[in-house]
């Protein structure tokens, strides 16, 4: 027989720091500590609950489900996104609301944007064709490549830490809204415009892809792989998006060249602006752009990248 | 005075049934307003669903095998049999091809088939077996907040209001700003679920206070078999957060075996595969037999046993089975390890008494749709059911219907009783104690019940209604998402459902399913066989019984010793 | 004992970082380390293969991979892009059988074969896991004593932490270099963040505002200068740190040192040699933190 009894090894005591704020009062923010008793396998959740039950503080924070469907109870712990009912207590933890959110009381955040976001992107599947009946000819193959995808509960830890979802003004959907987008523009069933939607409403072309979303994701989602460059790719192919023009412009470059010019990419994706002007001639006096090689680039192809032109050129129209 | 809305039907209650009556009454033309207080489609129980009935009722003998499955062993003949056929005919023939319809993918294999549990009770999953609710919900969840209706999330319904007996709508509490208000309906549709977590260990979450069946008991309604209460024994005992973590015990996707339950000295006390081959929910049995474990020294309620999946193939579960990613999570190996597991007190079979065919309660301007409603005990599919003809019937009756001057004095009421707990100052006794000491009897009293210890229950929870309540002192008069003020409300929706359930407990006299009373300890068909009705009027408590009509299948036996029931 | 890698140098470190590449060469030599450039390698395709084909993507990683495994070498990079293009590449063609079959269809033409014999290294760890402390510290003349050095590790380099499949460390590899060279290294948020690179040509405003916050941190917790294993960070840090000082209406006046120049500061290679002079932001301050001249005379100068 082989139950579980772990040896603990851990101190018996857990000090939780917990971010306490209320809008209605507070001019800023201040840190209550608690020490609270280890429980066996004791996930942050419970020591929140003891906070509020045992040691009735009335703490401010938001839990459903407690096993990992909701996504309700993110919070951060100790700087990094954490699902309060699914990752263990550490000894010392410092709990604060997910960043970037407007937070309503302590730990408890509002989800009032994501939800608007989420909504921009018509989230719901839009049928090529009539639905017919139960059970409808599709099969597991058609949604291998989403199969992560649903496992997304959207608990926004991914929102949260995404750079550019942290600027509004970006326009950036953000994470999870396209792990949403992604699921049904790779449906066999959905007919919607979901290239547009994607390189237009929701901006996927402006994700940086510094995969700080993947790393946070309870879920293990590969966010970047498997739905944002998905979506890229069906952007690339449909819209003229500037990010799509930009991987035209680059895949362009190489295959003249051999290789980037990346002044002359940032050229033909955006034009001669006042920025441009003023970067190109900053790297000019610091011999960062060659004066010659990006004439060169201007000037035709370069007959040495001939093979390899030609290797790209067999699959770059594949998916 | 508090603001008023105005709507045609409202729809309290966002899991299941509350989305599904709301999508429903909108599209017989209705202006619907939804009103939950988690967030819609994420709290409450439907997000739990884990695979779900798909019986074929192509055959005569087919369609018999289903209604004794819902009839026999699911609601232990306290439910409307009628109601069992149609919507066993729903299920089959709108609820998944509906759901399908809004992308729900159900669990294929590469050649298209539906992967489905194979055995006598067979059973769809989406995605996962575990999973299904949360895919199933958020679906819904986008098409209800595309559909036109109007949402309050993390808004509690308080009261419901009346002019006179008809129910005219209801007030509601938004416990993020903090501010009461009311809705003025031509009809309402309540749809609070059937989980509630009202014992030390329990499935129901945190919203989960039973405010459905205690603002139906104030408004007059009458309730019945309250006293059914489902236990589930294979929940996760450490972490504590975890006890809605369960190891179905049901048939699963991808093997004919089921998981197994071992006592203290690891010897299988359980497996629905051989012990309970008819029952996709073997509940009721399971408990039994960790009754008898018990007994005999082998087992705890919290503890001492053990559960998991290590006899089977542990690719069959990480494809198959959300849970598998317990094991995972805990650095354990789902092939070798099992865990330790407590009972949690689960669903209820009771509730609202509803008539069946259009889910009207005794109340004029009421109707009771899923796990609130006393018809049936639950699951995503038939509540979606209850949700669609509840619908259906609320729009009907608002646009026959005219609309009812809010009760000005009722509303007034209502706002002092919830501004009468945001004060800093008083006896000194946070809500969250009377929370938690509520929750304490409720454990104690447990599955074993007898008259002494439910008369004791009792004076416990009065005691609490006595001396904690007009003694609650908040920490801050903070109106946003004050968790002492929150607490303070559902400490008084709990009492109320707590006190209903232990006087229809009392009134019970038998056992039943999974209702024990050792000192009943037999099925009494000829005696029981009936809804046991509760009501509560300006303080005075009545109860009343109602048979079933019998019309398709009977027990066997008028009376038989409980633990040999096969039901 | 020399050692030889297939050199893949990107096309910043041919372009727009020039200096990567020479101070990298002159480090390399320095050490006795060969590194063979690839010709006619093409490009990893940054972000933009992938996002216009992942077959493109596979096909001209595979193909860098391929020429390199042509020499019978380990492949270094000097950037991290490019890396993890190689890295993910390499992992998913050895263990994906079809990706690998459709791949060495498009190179037959080449006569290229991706069979998956070698590994993929950014010049980074060649300095601390295959030089190693012992290596690297035998030609310190310089010790960074007293420079404090804020890393700036790059994402790609770290993240996705599946692709990476490392030994643990208990520390990152950068700042066990930044500790043998004698620096201090200044811990500061953003360190482990995102520079914004790959929007800096589509939405220069959001990467300057990323960067700027980095450069803040840094400069709040005392950081004399940055140092990053990646020229992409390099451009959005260096060339474009006059824009974020417009834009966040400051000065920072922050130098941005690739590693390569960093070992070469303390091994004693000049400022011409390391190509110091080829940045936006000026970097002759620095030297004034490091001993006036060599403790001995290094090899190679």
């Amino acid at each position: 027989m082989n139950h579980s009894s772990r040896p603990t090894t851990r101190p018996d005591t857990i000090r939780a720091r917990i971010y306490r704020f209320d809008p209605e009062t507070d001019q800023q923010p201040r840190y209550d500590t608690f020490e609270v008793p280890r429980r066996p396998l004791m996930r942050i959740l419970d020591v929140l609950d003891y906070v509020h039950e045992t040691l009735a503080v009335d703490i401010g924070y938001r839990w459903l489900c407690t096993s990992k469907k909701c996504g309700s109870c993110a919070v951060n712990v100790n700087g990094s996104p954490a699902l309060a009912c699914w990752d263990e207590a550490l000894p010392e933890m410092t709990i604060e609301p997910l960043s970037n959110l407007t937070v309503i009381r302590d730990l408890v955040t509002s989800r009032d944007d994501y939800e608007k976001t989420l909504a921009s992107i018509s989230p719901q599947l839009v049928r090529k064709e009539p639905y017919q009946s139960f059970p409808e000819p599709i099969t597991a193959r058609d949604f291998a490549a989403t199969v992560h995808l649903r496992e997304c509960i959207q608990c926004l830890a991914c929102q949260s830490v995404c750079p550019v979802a942290a600027q509004p003004e970006s326009g950036f959907a953000g994470p999870a809204v396209l792990v949403a987008l992604s699921e049904l523009a790779q449906d066999p069933r959905d007919g919607a415009d979901r290239a547009r939607i994607a390189g237009e409403t929701a901006n996927v072309f402006k994700c940086v892809s510094c995969y700080e979303c993947e790393r946070v994701c309870p879920s293990e989602i590969p966010i970047v792989s498997e739905a944002i460059e998905p979506l890229k790719r069906l952007a690339f192919r449909h819209t003229d998006a500037a990010g799509a023009r930009r991987a035209r412009a680059f895949l362009g470059e190489v295959k003249r060249q051999g290789q980037v010019n990346g002044a002359f990419v940032a050229l033909r994706t955006k034009g001669l602006d006042l920025g441009a002007v003023r970067l190109g001639t900053r790297l000019l006096r610091r011999r960062k752009i060659d004066p010659f090689s990006l004439l060169r680039s201007l000037l035709g192809r370069r007959r040495a990248a001939d093979a390899m032109r030609h290797t790209y050129e067999s699959v770059e129209d594949k998916p | 005075m508090v603001d008023v809305i105005e709507t045609d039907v409202l729809v309290i209650g966002g899991g299941a049934a509350g989305a599904n009556a709301a999508l429903k009454a909108a599209g017989k033309g209705a202006r619907v307003t939804l009103v939950v207080k988690g967030l819609l489609g994420k709290s409450g129980c439907s997000i739990f669903a884990s695979h779900l009935p798909y019986h074929d009722i192509s055959t005569p003998q087919k369609s018999r095998d289903r209604l004794r499955y819902s009839v026999r062993y699911y609601n232990h003949y306290l439910t409307d049999q009628d109601y069992c056929v149609r919507m066993g005919a729903y299920m089959r023939t709108e609820f998944f091809p509906e759901l399908e319809s809004l992308g729900v993918y159900w669990r294929r294999d590469d050649e298209g088939q539906v992967k489905a549990v194979t055995s006598r009770t067979p059973a769809l999953v989406a995605h996962k077996q575990g999973a299904s609710g949360i895919i199933i919900m958020e679906r819904r969840r986008r098409q209800v907040l595309g559909a036109g209706i109007s949402v309050f999330e993390e808004c509690a319904a308080t009261s419901l209001l009346q002019s006179g007996q008809r129910v005219v709508g209801a007030t509601v509490f938004d416990y993020r700003r903090g501010r009461l208000f009311g809705i003025s309906a031509k009809s309402t549709v309540i749809a609070t679920g059937h989980s509630d977590y009202l014992a030390a260990r329990a499935t129901g979450t945190r919203e989960q206070s039973a405010d459905g069946i205690a603002m139906a008991l104030r408004a007059g309604a009458d309730l019945a078999n309250l006293e059914i209460q489902w236990w589930h024994i294979s929940d996760v005992l450490e972490p504590k957060s975890w006890m809605r973590y369960h190891f179905y015990p049901n048939p699963l996707v991808g093997t004919e075996e089921t998981s197994r339950i071992y006592n203290s000295e690891g010897e299988m006390f359980f497996e629905q595969k051989s012990h309970n081959p008819t029952s996709s929910a073997p509940y009721v049995e399971q408990i039994r037999r960790l009754a008898l474990q018990v007994a005999a020294g082998k087992a705890r309620w919290d503890g001492g046993y053990y559960s998991g999946y290590d006899h089977i193939p542990s690719d069959i579960i990480n494809t198959y089975q959300h849970q598998a990613k317990i094991w995972k999570k805990l650095g354990l190996d789902v092939g070798k390890d099992r865990l330790e597991c407590g009972i949690t007190l689960h669903m209820r079979q009771g509730g609202i008494l509803v008539d069946t065919e259009r889910m009207e309660t005794s109340l004029p301007g009421l109707f009771a749709a899923g796990g609130i409603a006393s018809h049936y005990l639950g699951g995503v599919g038939p509540v979606s059911y209850d949700g669609k003809i509840a619908g259906e019937a609320a729009a009907e009756m608002a646009r026959a219907g005219g609309r009812h001057d809010l009760p000005r004095e009722a509303i007034a009421a209502e706002e002092r009783r919830v501004f009468g707990f945001l004060r800093a100052e008083g006896g000194g006794v946070r809500p969250v104690e009377a929370k938690l000491k509520i929750r304490e009897i409720m454990w104690e009293l447990g599955y074993v019940k007898n008259e002494t210890k439910l008369l004791a229950a009792l004076d416990g929870l009065l005691a609490v209604r006595a001396e904690m309540v007009p003694r609650f002192q908040l920490q801050s008069t903070s109106r946003s998402w004050n968790t002492g003020w929150m607490d303070a409300l559902d400490v008084c929706a709990m009492l109320d459902a707590c006190e209903a359930t232990l006087r229809s407990a009392l009134a019970r006299k038998e056992s039943r399913g999974p209702f024990y009373r050792e000192d009943y300890p037999f099925v009494d068909n000829e005696e029981w066989l009936c809804k046991n009705i509760v009501r509560c009027e300006r303080g005075e408590w009545t109860s009343r019984t109602e048979r079933y009509e019998l019309t398709h299948l009977t027990p066997e036996r008028n009376r038989e010793p409980f633990f040999e029931a096969d039901y | 004992m020399t050692r030889s890698y297939a050199y893949f140098p990107g096309c910043s470190a041919k372009g727009t970082c020039k200096e990567l590449d020479l101070s990298t060469a002159a480090v390399a030599d320095l050490f006795g380390i060969a590194l063979d450039p690839l010709v006619n390698a093409g490009c990893t395709g940054a972000r933009e293969f992938r996002a216009i084909s992942e077959q493109l993507h596979l096909t001209a990683n595979g193909r860098i991979i391929a020429m390199a495994e042509a020499t019978g070498r380990d492949l270094v990079v000097v950037c991290d892009t490019c890396l993890l293009n190689l890295v993910e590449t390499n992992a998913r063609l050895r263990a994906d059988a079809a990706a690998r079959d459709a791949v060495n269809q498009a190179l037959t033409s080449e006569g290229l074969q991706f069979k998956g014999t070698i590994d993929v290294k950014h010049f980074l760890w060649v300095l601390t896991d295959d030089l190693g402390e012992a290596g690297l510290r035998s030609r310190i003349v310089r010790p960074l004593n007293g420079l404090r050095v804020g890393p700036f590790y790059g994402c790609h380099i770290q993240r996705p932490a599946a692709a990476h499949q490392r030994p643990r460390e208990d520390k990152p590899a950068l700042d066990r270099l930044c500790e043998i060279l004698g620096a201090t290294v200044v811990p500061y948020a953003g360190a482990n963040k995102c520079c914004g690179f790959h929007v800096v040509t589509t939405d220069e405003s959001i990467a300057l505002r990323m960067s700027s916050s980095h450069l803040s941190n840094a400069t709040a917790e005392g950081a004399q200068c940055i140092v990053t294993p990646c020229p992409l960070c390099h451009t959005v840090l260096d060339a474009y740190q006059p824009d974020m000082e417009r834009q966040q209406r400051r000065r920072y006046g922050l130098p941005i040192l690739h590693v390569s120049q960093l070992v070469g500061l303390a091994v004693g290679l000049s400022a011409e040699k390391l190509a110091l002079s080829r940045h936006v932001v000026d970097c002759a301050g620095l030297t004034a933190y490091l001993p006036d001249r060599p403790l001995a005379p290094a090899a190679g100068e």
